[in-house]
């Protein structure tokens, strides 16, 4: 168990240095760029040079990359373009606002995914099963601006009940939190649902349940204490790299709603070639999919008794 | 003799397609599915004979959904004008030309004919970046599985790293830095997506490289790209015909996705992602500028998914 866990900890550890030297590959390589790009257009090529030495452009390839990845490490991530603040600033703030809204959405999936999912399991081939199967599938073929589109046109433009923007203006309001969760929800709960469906069924045919119920446990009994333990183990782990999707997911979401979350942030970033904020959401959202992934092989050691006692 | 061989291999060939459709008609998932995919398909293809108005020339500015197309006779349709085309029975001064059924978008191009048109957009895009990142996929999985040891593991850590980064993520850095064109969306979908694929193609090659038959082939002294192509991929196809469906469908949510946030095909043609784009800010006034090419993207993918979903319960079944 230490073995695989360590194994998984050195692998974790070389992407995150691997995507480091990728992100200075692809963004720092230009310094001239970078100096053009800090100094606006009408700089002289003097300015330049002097901005490149005193921010030690000018040091061998390999300093400048260690220095820079000391920097991401102490959480120094340099000045935004656009803001012309530190990233610091505003970094932080905008990972708080994505993750209410992708905690909030995660928490509801999960309950929603894993509920029908057992549901459907635990009563497979029945016409409960085609439904939600059915409304799973349905519901992850649309698309996430589209699901907005869809979402908005009801509650916002004929019902009137919900406001059509989530900027949090006047300061944090949970109703316009409501239909960025919800479009993030149905999106992704329904590939919960088929997985726990898929994993429930099979765990439904085990001997061992067959045994539980020729002993004359009742199905109740069956489902909540014999099934669902070993049914829920495979969800888990998808569950928990969910936080991958939703980094991705929140982008269009919050693009749509005009939420101010990092989705919105990084979406501005690249739109103005600001490298620097770039640079820091593009690691921070790595660094958060890698310990997402960490936290699943954890998780998937401890619920696995098989795993846990080799 | 050889002409024996001909026909046995014609043979062959028919009853692989009757097989396979028999799989398709198995289930009436993939039923729906596959008629989806093919009405969309047969779309695309007769676009210039369905579509009623050329996709790219302004009309009316902002009509409602439905009404009558009154233009100018001196109006430009593709390559004849309106008053060549249409009949004269519109207000003095116009010709009448039909009907705008979806309405027209911000500046009067009929919502139809985009849609219409913009379904080659997606099912040239979708089905060809597809393609390409199976290309590189089956292959470095197919090499990784086979192989196995170090070069399977330093494979598979280059995969890992790729899939890492959340793919909305990755898109959005590779095309603000290299610019959004055709060809720049193909390259990146591929090398998002490969990654993927090489490693189930990769478990896949695993569990197949020590049965009998690669055994003999490798004792025969077959070549390992013979090995690798001719011996196991056909062995390992079912699963991975599944997967390219539910591909396929993600994909085409991908470019949508991309178009939405203005990342996707330069303009004016149409694509049903930037349709939404640019009319997103209207959509309060104009709903139906945004809504029809949601649900003709929802479906195209919805088809595909239902295929994949009928396709791997057949399979299970079997």
């Amino acid at each position: 168990m230490t073995a695989f866990l360590s194994r998984r900890l050195f692998i974790a550890m070389a992407t995150i240095l691997t995507v480091s030297i990728l992100l200075f590959v692809t963004l720092e390589l230009d310094a001239e760029a970078i100096a053009t790009r800090v100094l606006g257009p009408y700089s002289s090529d003097e300015q330049r040079a002097i901005w490149l030495e005193r921010n030690g452009y000018n040091e061998p390839l390999l300093l400048r990359y260690f220095d820079w990845l000391f920097g991401l490490f102490r959480g120094d991530f340099g000045q935004s373009f656009i803001y012309r603040r530190p990233v610091n600033e505003i970094l932080w703030d905008r990972l708080g606002n994505t993750a209410i809204l992708g905690g909030t959405a995660l928490l509801m999936i999960a309950i929603l995914g894993l509920f029908l999912g057992l549901l459907a399991g635990a009563n497979e081939g029945r016409l409960l099963d085609r439904i939600i199967s059915l409304t799973s599938v349905l519901t992850t073929s649309v698309p996430e601006f589209a699901t907005a589109v869809f979402v908005s046109a009801i509650f916002v433009f004929s019902l009137g009940w919900l406001p059509g923007t989530s900027g949090m203006a006047t300061g944090f309001d949970i109703k316009q939190l409501i239909l960025p969760v919800m479009v993030l929800v149905i999106y992704d709960f329904g590939y919960i649902a088929r997985l726990t469906r898929a994993s429930m069924a099979e765990v439904m045919r085990e001997n061992y349940i067959r045994t539980a119920r020729l002993k004359g446990v009742s199905r109740r009994g069956i489902i909540f204490r014999h099934a669902m333990r070993n049914a829920l183990i495979a969800p888990y782990t998808v569950l928990v790299l969910q936080i991958n999707w939703l980094l991705s997911g929140v982008i269009v979401v919050e693009f749509f709603f005009a939420y101010k979350g990092f989705g919105v942030l990084l979406l501005e970033a690249t739109l103005n070639q600001d490298i620097f904020l770039i640079q820091a959401c593009a690691f921070v959202a790595v660094l958060a999919a890698v310990l997402s992934q960490l936290v699943s092989d954890l998780g998937y050691v401890l619920l696995n008794p098989r795993i846990r006692v080799s | 003799m050889s002409d024996m061989t001909e026909t046995d291999f014609t043979l062959k060939r028919r009853s692989q397609l009757v097989e396979a459709i028999r799989f398709v008609g198995d289930s009436w998932l993939s039923i729906a599915g596959a008629g989806i995919v093919i009405s969309w398909i047969l779309v695309a293809v007769f676009a210039d004979v369905i579509a009623p108005f050329p996709p790219n020339i302004s009309l009316l500015p902002l009509q409602p959904a439905g009404t009558e197309a009154l233009l100018a006779p001196e109006t430009r349709l593709g390559s004849v004008t309106a008053g060549d085309l249409c009949a004269p029975s519109g207000p003095a001064g116009t010709v009448n030309c039909g009907t705008f059924w979806l309405g027209t978008d911000l500046i009067g191009r009929d919502v139809l004919s985009r849609i219409i048109h913009g379904s080659r957009t997606v099912l040239f895009y979708a089905p060809l970046a597809t393609l390409l990142a199976y290309a590189f996929g089956i292959a470095f999985g197919l090499y990784a599985g086979y192989r196995g040891g170090r070069v399977d593991e330093v494979v598979s850590f280059a995969a890992n790293v790729v899939l890492a980064f959340p793919v909305l993520v990755l898109y959005v850095i590779i095309i603000a830095r290299f610019g959004s064109s055709g060809l720049n969306i193909l390259l990146a979908i591929t090398f998002a997506s490969a990654p993927g694929i090489m490693r189930i193609v990769r478990g896949l090659t695993f569990a197949e490289r020590e049965r009998d038959y690669v055994q003999a082939a490798k004792t025969r002294g077959e070549p390992v790209w013979r090995v690798l192509f001719v011996e196991i991929l056909p062995n390992v196809r079912g699963p991975l015909i599944v997967d390219f469906c539910v591909r396929i469908g993600y994909t085409t949510m991908t470019i949508g996705a991309l178009g939405f946030l203005g990342l996707g095909l330069p303009p004016p043609n149409p694509d049903w992602g930037g349709m939404i784009n640019e009319s997103r800010q209207m959509a309060m006034v104009f709903p139906h500028l945004v809504i029809w090419p949601c649900v003709a993207l929802s479906s195209l993918v919805l088809g595909f998914n239902l295929l994949a979903d009928g396709l791997s319960e057949t399979a299970a079944r079997d």
